[in-house]
């Protein structure tokens, strides 16, 4: 049978998201007709990890673990995988589209030569007996068109998937099975981690937030009063890419292609124009209101919800009404 | 300190547009800059050089049209740059560029080598840790800021989602940087005067040790089966609305999402 391998991050003893959603949509896509295996990279084997595993639809989990694989170290894990891909002879490895996924892959595929698609966010594959075709689509040139790659000639075909893209299923009965290797590295590394600083923010994961008040150009003066909007609902505030540059607001606040991926209950989406490289990155969004003057604008094509109007003018008097509310409460 | 840097000169994409009519992109009149997270590691290494002394060379691939780019690196004060230009280069994916590239770069000496994180037109972040594989030297992608060098040990800040790594590394190494790592010197008057004194060396196919099955469209891993745009039909109608009306319809909706938190 022919075998989908995944990357599965951890950071800091935590399993990332992303592995358990690649697990989950390769299972979906696939069915069983082609073999889902879990490579996991650690210091220390918790078995819920290896339950979230199984859960999503790992047929195997291939772990190694050891002191030197605690923390990423692009030496020792890119040593591990390729030997591992080497050993196993996979037909498609993914990984996530994380600035560990990002610095791993290409190392990988430089030293297995093989292809590696970079973040993308659509996958397709064709399973038949004799071979597993990997079809991998994502955004190109600043997300103004969509290119599908292929790696036709050399095994295993690569790609790194962005995260968010895809949902968590914890819904498969069966077992992995597990499959210890040992690490097997002999030389050391040149890089010494001498201090890590925890990355502190009050602010909530925008990933996870339920509601986003989200802005653009057409709004870039309102910032405040979207933040007053955000704290008064309990939603998280995030901008478009003409905002970031315009450092008005943070970088971990850009939603996009070159940002982050969102799919909150509701996406408020006031001056954005809806350029793809900001869509590409909200879609997903269950409930999508958009607010833009430009009864053209791109962002009405995807909204649930299209009112046109001018948010400098909407936005302060949402605000009132949200305290009306509160002061009844 | 022998400081490479690999630059790009890409298409401006925020200036690219979709035409709604043909559902094509408009290419016409799209301006060429240096790819900015490229243009940061320009900067980078010139400060470098004014702490550490030695050398700041940049590495280009591309067209010919690139020697614009290159004239305005020597006027930002670069010393040396090469562009390696062949038809056969032609159609290379990140794979065939990343062993082009590190090739040529095998014939140089060098301590630090220095790429922007990813190009704005194709967005791979890839060819500055194939390169690093190629030659079989550490990496450090993502940097925040490089502190330190001390004898042949560079000290520096990496970027993850979760957190940030204070690092030690031997040289020599590779690292790539972000647009927002540091602000662009202008172009000096000394260096715009002589910039188009200095030679631009033109690397060709023959002038590389390099196995021609490895390069190209031929060498490259990955095939473009398909490309593109979105064809979207609006979901829903459009309403245009008073402020304060509208104000009242986005009430109605999150009100039922939000979280209201007690004083």
């Amino acid at each position: 049978m022919k075998t989908c391998a995944i990357f599965v991050e951890q950071r800091n003893q935590k399993l990332c998201a992303i592995g358990l959603e690649l697990i989950s949509e390769s299972r979906r896509l696939l069915t069983d007709q082609a073999k889902v295996t879990a490579i996991f990279l650690t210091g220390q084997v918790e078995q819920s990890h290896l339950d979230d595993m199984s859960a999503c639809g790992a047929d195997e989990i291939i772990v190694v673990s050891d002191d030197k694989l605690i923390d990423y170290d692009t030496h020792y894990y890119s040593s591990v995988l390729s030997s591992i891909i080497e050993k196993h002879q996979f037909d498609v490895v993914l990984l996530g589209s994380t600035l560990i996924g990002r610095d791993l892959g290409p190392r990988i595929s430089a030293r297995v030569h093989t292809g590696l698609t970079a973040d993308a966010t659509i996958l397709e594959f064709n399973s038949t007996p004799e071979k597993l075709e990997l079809f991998a689509t994502r955004p190109a040139l600043g997300g103004n068109i969509f290119a599908t790659i292929i790696c036709p000639e050399t095994l295993p075909q690569m790609a790194t998937i962005r995260p968010g893209v895809f949902s968590i299923h914890m819904d498969c009965q069966k077992q992995a099975t597990i499959i210890n290797e040992i690490f097997d590295v002999k030389t050391p590394s040149k890089v010494k981690i001498l201090k890590k600083h925890p990355l502190i923010s009050d602010e909530k994961d925008l990933t996870k937030a339920r509601l986003i008040i989200a802005g653009g150009r057409g709004v870039v003066n309102m910032f405040d009063t979207l933040k007053d909007i955000a704290l008064l609902t309990g939603g998280e505030v995030a901008a478009s890419r003409a905002v970031i540059d315009a450092q008005i607001e943070p970088k971990d606040r850009q939603v996009g292609q070159t940002g982050i991926t969102v799919r909150p209950s509701v996406y408020l989406a006031s001056g954005i124009s809806g350029a793809i490289q900001h869509v590409s990155g909200m879609d997903k969004s269950e409930l999508i209101i958009a607010m833009n003057t430009d009864p053209d604008a791109l962002i009405f094509d995807i909204a649930d919800v299209s009112i046109v109007a001018d948010a400098k003018l909407v936005l302060p008097l949402l605000k009132e009404e949200i305290l009306s509310m509160k002061h009844y409460e | 300190m022998n400081i490479i840097v690999l630059v790009k000169q890409v298409p401006d994409t925020t200036e690219i547009k979709i035409d709604k009519e043909t559902n094509t992109l408009i290419r016409v009149g799209i301006p060429n800059i240096i790819n900015p997270d490229d243009l940061a590691g320009v900067e980078e290494a010139l400060k470098l050089k004014s702490l550490y002394g030695g050398t700041v060379t940049t590495i280009t691939m591309g067209p010919l049209q690139a020697e614009s780019m290159i004239r305005e690196l020597y006027a930002r004060g670069i010393d040396d740059a090469y562009l390696l230009s062949d038809k056969r280069f032609a159609g290379s994916d990140t794979w065939a560029t990343s062993k082009i590239l590190s090739t040529f770069i095998k014939t140089l000496e060098y301590d630090l080598i220095i790429a922007g994180y990813q190009a704005i037109d194709g967005d791979t972040a890839q060819v500055g840790p194939q390169i690093a594989e190629f030659l079989n030297i550490p990496q450090v992608t993502h940097l925040k800021q490089i502190k330190k060098i001390e004898g042949n040990q560079i000290f520096l800040d990496k970027a993850y989602e979760h957190e940030t790594q204070t690092l030690s590394v031997e040289l020599p190494l590779l690292v790539t940087t972000l647009k927002a790592m540091n602000t662009p010197r202008y172009m000096d008057a000394f260096h715009i005067w002589t910039a188009f004194d200095k030679e631009v060396k033109i690397i060709k196919f023959d002038d590389l040790d390099i196995d021609p099955r490895y390069i190209g469209l031929a060498g490259s891993p990955t095939r473009v089966k398909k490309t593109y745009t979105k064809q979207v039909v609006p979901k829903s109608p459009k309403e245009v609305l008073e402020p304060k009306d509208a104000a009242k319809k986005i009430f109605k909706l999150i009100y039922p999402y939000m979280e209201v938190k007690s004083q």
